[in-house]
């Protein structure tokens, strides 16, 4: 329903014609027989356009002025009584939106009534065009994102199936940076870090820390263990015995050994330990000063780590990026080389191995981060 | 583009046997206009204009009606072509004298 037009007009004869016009129209108009009477509806009426007849008092010049001070921006139109377009023009230049030409007809009023309709209010549309000038743009938009997506998802599914990875599944991030000795013993994970000064109990399920024993009168640079010693290797080569409680209780400690020791195991009888630098393996005795039986070269490339079982000696090999396996009888023999995938990290340091279970345990430091990881023994 | 107060209304004689018509001029320019009437004027024909700009009276400005398309309400939007080269001066003249990059006085 349109909103209604309000007509000025004193004649009871024009009212009866404007009213059947109006109807015509599809306006609902409402009535008032002089300007009072008019200005007096006009709050409760809200008229969308006045429709002034001409003739009558005021003149619609008048009337004009009054209801544009009440109205400014109501559109109002003169009904002229004749074809004056002088008067017109005079009445247009006063505000009026336009003026009606007699015969007010139906045909002669209908511009009129639809243009002050439009007037009035603010239009508020879904602007289509503009919906259809940026449709092209936004498909583009919409293409361009779908390819990238497509050519995004097929790039990271390329790498990630194509690019080595750099972390084994079998590993876990250590919450501190420098391992230097692993040891597997009663479903736990012995860790020695240098930086911390401290041995920590990792759950061997997940990793988590169960306790942590400070050490501070050592900077523990090996690590290994016997079913009932602890034996924690220092920056001055002298390793010490230590009880397996709860403070890591010292027992005894070597002579400074040479040459000093990063890697140190227990094969069931002897001890081995291994200077990384020199690439020196030695056999050593199992009494309280780990005196020196034999010494051999080691026969790989670059000394990393060394451990060993009750068969073999094993030893992770930067420079080969693999698992050296060498005989207990002649260390300088390698029984077999198995590369390990770990290695594809560029940024990898391996700075400890212990052998347990079937399992050969890697503890290292790889670019900013300190990681333990394990792998099936190589046959 | 300037603008001015107000649509300039103006009268439009079409021909000296009707009597005058009236609109409001859209668009003005020294070359031509754009009236909008409830009038229909048919393209081609012949108009002569008057109405009051910048301060000034322009009285029977000749222009030739180009097109004359019907609005949805029903008013006719008239492109008009002013012919006289006279009047197109004086136009220009007073477009000049009301805009904003004219030199001042």
């Amino acid at each position: 329903m349109p909103p209604p037009v309000q007509i000025i007009c004193a004649s009871e004869k024009d009212r009866t014609f404007l009213r059947g016009v109006f109807a015509a129209l599809g306006a609902e108009a409402v009535f008032s027989a002089d300007l009072n009477d008019a200005l007096a509806v006009l709050e409760k009426t809200r008229p969308a356009a006045v429709f002034v007849a001409d003739g009558e008092e005021p003149p619609p010049e008048v009337q004009l002025r009054e209801l544009k001070r009440v109205a400014p921006f109501l559109p109002v139109v003169p009904l002229l009584k004749r074809r004056d377009a002088g008067r017109a023009v005079e009445l247009m230049k006063a505000g009026a939106l336009d003026c009606a030409q007699a015969p007010w007809t139906e045909e002669a009023l209908r511009p009129l009534y639809r243009k002050a309709l439009r007037l009035t209010g603010t239009a508020v549309t879904l602007d289509s065009n503009a919906l259809r000038s940026r449709r092209r743009s936004l498909a583009l938009a919409l293409a361009a994102f779908f390819a990238f997506a497509g050519f995004a998802g097929g790039f990271y599914y390329g790498f990630r199936r194509f690019s080595p990875k750099a972390l084994q599944p079998h590993s876990f991030l250590l919450p501190y940076a420098h391992p230097t000795g692993i040891v597997i013993r009663d479903g736990s994970a012995l860790i020695s870090d240098w930086y911390s000064q401290a041995v920590y109990e990792h759950n061997l399920k997940n990793f988590g820390i169960r306790r942590v024993t400070s050490l501070p009168e050592t900077t523990p640079v090996a690590m290994t263990a016997t079913p009932d010693f602890l034996w924690l290797a220092g920056t001055d080569g002298v390793l010490q015995k230590r009880l397996l409680d709860a403070r890591y209780t010292p027992v005894t400690k070597t002579p400074p050994l040479s040459p000093r020791p990063d890697s140190v195991c227990y094969d069931g009888l002897y001890y081995w330990t291994a200077d990384s630098r020199t690439g020196r393996i030695v056999k050593r005795m199992p009494n309280d000063s780990l005196t020196e039986l034999k010494s051999f070269a080691y026969p790989g490339g670059k000394l990393s780590a060394l451990t060993c079982d009750k068969r073999f000696l094993w030893a992770a090999d930067g420079s080969l990026k693999s698992v050296l396996k060498m005989s207990l009888d002649d260390p300088e023999r390698v029984l077999s080389r198995t590369e390990l995938k770990a290695y594809s990290s560029r940024t990898l340091k391996i700075t400890a191995m212990a052998a347990s279970g079937g399992k050969l345990w890697f503890a290292g430091e790889d670019g900013d981060r300190a990681l333990v990881f394990f792998e099936n023994e190589p046959k | 583009m300037n603008r001015n107060d107000l649509l300039i209304p103006a009268i439009v004689r079409a021909s000296p046997e009707r009597p005058e018509l009236w609109g409001r001029l859209a668009s003005l320019s020294p070359q031509e206009a754009e009236l909008i009437t409830q009038f229909a004027l048919p393209a081609g024909r012949v108009v002569t204009l008057s109405f009051e700009f910048a301060g000034e009276k322009f009285e029977d400005v000749r222009a030739r009606v180009t097109r004359a398309p019907r609005d949805p309400d029903g008013y006719y939007a008239c492109a008009l072509a002013f012919l006289d080269a006279g009047q197109r001066d004086g136009l220009r003249a007073a477009v000049l004298r009301v805009s904003p990059f004219s030199p001042p006085r």
